[in-house]
């Protein structure tokens, strides 16, 4: 039984991640892990206000466009961050259209669940 | 009426009595025994404009700076009026109440004007109030049966002996103004406005060009059979020891810029009247006074991108 614990504990303690693939990993392959970091926290905490509102106060896609470029704007305009990754805005909006259209729509249980698995997914390519 | 074409030709006109606005007390019951809520009387907001100030026209403004920059050609105030008090509610729905809804373009009057119901001039706002609940309105674009890209006062001019074409009224079905309340004091009309409610109103009564001893507009003598949008009022004290409103006439360039437009009201638009309460309150006791509401304007259409795009890159 110890024996069988141990070897299940050594399977996750000794395997290495594995490496984050996808259009925002890719553009942030030179990043350094802070940078990655500092974009990751910004994509998931835009994914949790977005899970615990599902609509109620941001009522539409361009009122999220506008919330989100605005978030942007606070957490990285003026930084570093800005200009040192040449490809990283189109690769994040190639995450995003793989999970909700350019259609300004009212957002339901439905459309929040995929806007907050998109800003998940770039969350998880900042790894 | 082709020779209306000026600011000037059109003053005259009406100094002269050109009917614009038409008195139609039958018209009017039958639009408000129609209504659920007839009259603007919301308990729920009441006194809430009291002392406050909405500058609503700058909704209109900043989404389309083409809005109030149309002069009438012919006797079609109502319409004019009554489009314009439509395209600033939308706007506000747009930008303060976020409705999923696209600006597209500013309304057009036409339509409304051509559902007058006979074929002289002027026309009663009930009518048009109507013609916009019943049946809708159409924007400054092109449509298969008519170009409404520019205004043509010809158009509804022809269509009012024998009515808006039944392809035009199908195609304004898709957009229709929700709530037409008659408002009957300037209390309402404050509690209405600072709420995103414009108004129109048709009146006998007339106003300088020039700005008088308190640098505004005050009436001027005689009266004009008119209907004009009402896009703001400031009952704040701030600037003035009284409250003023804002009135946007549709006869382009008329008059002048108040005196004392204060700096904070932003842009004044040409041919806006400010004029004093005492001054306004024709508009309200005339009884053919209409705040519009829960307009249903135009489909969502795409965003230009996800809202990434130069705040990563360019800063």
């Amino acid at each position: 039984m110890a024996l069988a614990a141990a070897l299940v504990a050594a399977s996750f303690v000794g395997s290495p991640r594995p490496a984050a693939t996808g259009p925002v990993a890719v553009a942030l392959q030179s990043a350094s892990s802070t940078d990655k970091a500092k974009i990751r926290s910004i994509y998931g905490a835009l994914a949790d206000i977005m899970a615990r509102d599902t609509g109620r106060l941001i009522t539409t896609t361009a009122v999220w466009r506008s919330i989100y470029s605005d978030a942007l704007r606070l957490a990285a305009g003026g930084t570093s961050l800005v200009g040192r990754y040449p490809d990283l805005d189109d690769a994040v909006e190639k995450v995003l259209s793989e999970h909700y259209t350019l259609d300004n729509l009212p957002i339901d249980q439905a459309l929040a669940d995929k806007i907050v698995a998109g800003m998940k997914t770039v969350e998880r390519q900042c790894e | 009426m082709s020779d209306m074409d000026t600011p000037l030709s059109l003053l005259n006109a009406y100094n002269d009595g050109l009917t614009g606005y038409i008195f139609d007390p039958r018209a009017k019951d039958e639009f408000l025994s129609s209504q659920s809520y007839p009259y603007f009387n919301e308990v729920n907001i009441k006194g809430s404009g009291k002392g406050k100030r909405a500058l609503l026209w700058q909704y209109a403004k900043k989404l389309d700076s083409r809005c109030f920059t149309e002069a009438q050609t012919t006797s079609d105030c109502v319409s004019h009026g009554s489009r314009n008090a439509r395209d600033i509610s939308r706007a506000v729905e747009i930008l303060v109440n976020k409705e999923p809804e696209d600006w597209f373009q500013m309304g057009a009057t036409e339509p409304t004007y051509g559902a007058r119901g006979h074929g002289g001039d002027g026309m009663s706002p009930a009518r048009a109030s109507t013609f916009e609940r019943d049946v809708g309105f159409l924007a400054r674009t092109k449509y298969e049966p008519v170009d409404l890209t520019k205004y043509n006062g010809s158009i509804g001019t022809r269509w009012g002996s024998g009515g808006v074409p039944q392809a035009v009224q199908e195609l304004c079905k898709k957009n229709k103004v929700g709530i037409i309340s008659n408002v009957k004091s300037q209390e309402d009309l404050m509690d209405a406005m600072f709420n995103g409610y414009a108004a129109h109103s048709g009146q006998y009564a007339a106003w300088t060009p020039g700005s008088n001893d308190k640098g505004i507009h005050g009436r001027a003598s005689g009266g004009w059979g008119h209907d004009m949008c009402i896009a703001g009022y400031d009952d704040s004290r701030e600037f003035f020891p009284f409250r003023v409103w804002m009135i946007q006439n549709s006869w382009g360039p008329w008059n002048k810029k108040p005196t004392k437009w204060p700096k904070e009201y932003g842009e004044w638009p040409p041919g806006m009247i400010l004029t004093s309460a005492d001054d306004f309150d024709v508009c309200v006791s005339s009884g053919d006074c209409w705040t519009y509401g829960s307009i249903q304007g135009y489909p969502p259409q795409r965003l230009p991108d996800y809202g990434t795009i130069g705040l990563l890159n360019h800063g």
